[in-house]
């Protein structure tokens, strides 16, 4: 569509961007719960996918059988999964924090393909939906100058994030349960000694993690269609966006989510398959930047890492000048 | 004798009571604040307490000395309840406390500072103390930040109540620890090397703040290698060697004891 506000050849270009910032929201609510977990409980949750599309199975169950308003359902669903995080925590992460490093990853794999295949005894391996339970809003969009389509549910669904992440931020900072959150992060051990549960602090962690991920499940259904095995994939995208916002960073997650958004999107105006390959080459690349850094300030600087390097494998490469000559 | 020498298996409180020497006579009677019997802690083959006893009564000041590697900072963690014990019964006030963690310790009534100081790095120090005047003190939210702030004042922190604890120097994390320590309303403090690094107007300070603690019913309990600061506060030194009490009773009668020297300094000079 050509027009005077944005040249032909650009139009494409603001659009991805635009549609890349919104799924950063939908990543940021996916991966919040993630960062969480990983940053300040400490406990890497790979179950964490399958808990976001067990939350949007719930609440199709509650409006497709029970015919209950997609928003009732919502609001029944978040707190069930958020005991049941806080359940979990207690009943299972907690012991298998206690048994190392390893123990909790194998705990939640297998957490996860249990979830994975009781949720496909339950509901079966059908492809499921809550976009026809949203009406006009799973397809309507606006028409921004330049002829940029925003879709109304990517916009909802990205404020949403804004609101989560903000006000999770602010019971981070400024409750009393927050700060014990935080201080548990920090030092468990210093943190009970001033008084701080850092048993239920990590409960209640969990619980919103877990009430996250739920969360996220439900757009994820409101956007597309999820299946009882799509948790991974999900999981996935959660990692990356964590890891390119920074660990236990609740806003860079937010920050992460839209990186991750804007490479798809701009991977996908080149080929459907580069989609998800350019997200996952953006993570890599912070991932190495991150690695280069860290190791660069442990040694001073680039500049002495790189003579650091050089001084120590000199000997190699004079070896193999050697052999050449 | 005029101090107890424990002896391993066979030392308790009530026989540090019977023997207690003339320098503290008239205290037998009064309660104890805290009081241990017979402490065992192992790490491996290290018996890092070999059956500790050890008492304070009630808003006494007690002074922990010995060398490096005694089982001083050990004795702190086994009172404060960071770890459990192998053998031996701790109480607070008439309460046994020995199974109990260190968070219900510390809403009991103990609270205890780090020799390297550990602070939540990612809060400011106002946050700091804030935790634990609303966690281990139980303040109300509305009094919490007054309550935190009177406590920063009087231990000098208040011009750096927003500076991130990550970005504050040693010794005002050391000033923190027992900032935060006293948030948490404790009856009992447990106080591990505070005075190590500070200069001598800086020690003056310090002494005036833990005699406005003792002065306000807090027993206290200090671990400290600087002996002219700790002897300015303490009433009784308790003198720690290889995970054993060496000698416990008056401070100068303590450090006069050739065992303590031999263990200060290697050997017996007589």
């Amino acid at each position: 569509m050509p027009d005077a506000f944005l040249p032909e050849l650009l139009q494409p270009l603001v659009q991805a961007l635009v549609q890349g910032t919104l799924l950063g929201g939908y990543y940021a609510i996916m991966a919040v719960g993630l960062s969480l977990m990983v940053g300040v409980v400490r406990f890497i949750n790979l179950a964490h996918g399958d808990m976001a599309v067990l939350g949007a199975l719930l609440v199709i169950t509650l409006t497709q059988g029970l015919g209950l308003p997609i928003f009732a359902a919502i609001l029944i669903m978040l707190p069930v999964m958020a005991l049941a995080g806080y359940g979990m925590h207690a009943l299972l992460f907690e012991r298998a924090m206690r048994g190392g490093f390893l123990l909790p990853i194998l705990v939640t794999i297998g957490l996860g393909a249990a979830l994975q295949n009781s949720m496909f005894g339950l509901w079966g391996s059908n492809t499921r939906s809550l976009g026809a339970d949203i009406g006009a809003l799973s397809w309507a969009s606006w028409t921004l100058p330049g002829g940029v389509l925003v879709g109304q549910l990517p916009v909802l669904v990205c404020l949403c994030a804004v609101l989560v992440i903000g006000s999770l931020h602010l019971v981070l900072r400024h409750t009393r349960l927050g700060r014990a959150i935080k201080a548990t992060s920090t030092d468990a051990e210093a943190a009970e000694l001033c008084g701080v549960d850092a048993r239920r602090a990590r409960r209640a962690a969990s619980a919103i993690a877990v009430g996250l991920a739920a969360l996220a499940g439900v757009f994820l259904a409101m956007r597309g269609q999820i299946t009882p095995y799509s948790g991974p994939a999900q999981l996935i995208f959660a990692f990356e966006a964590v890891v390119i916002g920074g660990l236990g960073s609740v806003w860079g997650t937010l920050v992460g989510g839209i990186v991750l958004g804007i490479s798809q999107s701009l991977g996908g105006l080149v080929s459907n398959q580069a989609s998800l390959l350019t997200g996952h080459l953006v993570f890599l690349a912070v991932l190495l930047l991150r690695l280069f850094r860290e190791w660069t300030a442990a040694h001073g600087g680039w500049r002495a890492s790189v003579r650091a390097w050089t001084t120590l494998h000199r000997g190699r490469f004079a070896r193999r000048k050697g052999e050449k000559a | 004798m005029s101090y107890t020498r424990t002896q391993p298996a066979a030392a308790t409180a009530d026989a540090a009571l019977a023997q207690a020497p003339a320098g503290r006579a008239a205290t037998p009677d009064q309660p104890t604040a805290l009081a241990a019997r017979g402490l065992v802690k192992r790490y491996g083959s290290l018996l890092a307490l070999d059956h500790v006893s050890f008492h304070a009564f009630e808003g006494e000041a007690v002074g922990v000395v010995g060398p490096n590697g005694a089982g001083k900072t050990t004795l702190f963690g086994a009172l404060a309840g960071t770890f459990p014990v192998n053998a031996g019964t701790i109480r607070f006030g008439g309460t046994p406390i020995t199974t109990l963690g260190a968070r219900d310790r510390n809403l009991m009534g103990i609270a205890r500072t780090y020799q390297v100081p550990r602070p939540f790095r990612d809060m400011t120090l106002f946050e700091n103390v804030l935790v634990a005047a609303r966690a281990g003190g139980g303040v109300p939210a509305c009094e919490s930040v007054d309550h935190a702030a009177e406590i920063l004042e009087r231990t000098g922190l208040l011009p750096l109540a927003n500076t991130p604890a990550a970005a504050a120097g040693l010794l005002d994390l050391k000033r923190l620890e027992v900032a935060r320590a006293m948030a948490t309303r404790p009856s009992v403090i447990l106080l591990d090397e505070i005075g190590g690094g500070l200069t001598e107007a800086e020690l003056v300070t310090l002494i005036e703040l833990i005699r406005g603690m003792r002065a306000s019913g807090l027993t206290i309990v200090w671990i400290e290698h600087i002996l002219h600061a700790l002897l300015k506060v303490v009433t009784r030194l308790v003198c720690m060697a290889e995970g054993r009490v060496l000698a416990e009773g008056d401070p100068q009668e303590v450090m006069s004891d050739p065992a303590v020297r031999s263990a200060y300094f290697g050997s017996d000079p007589s």
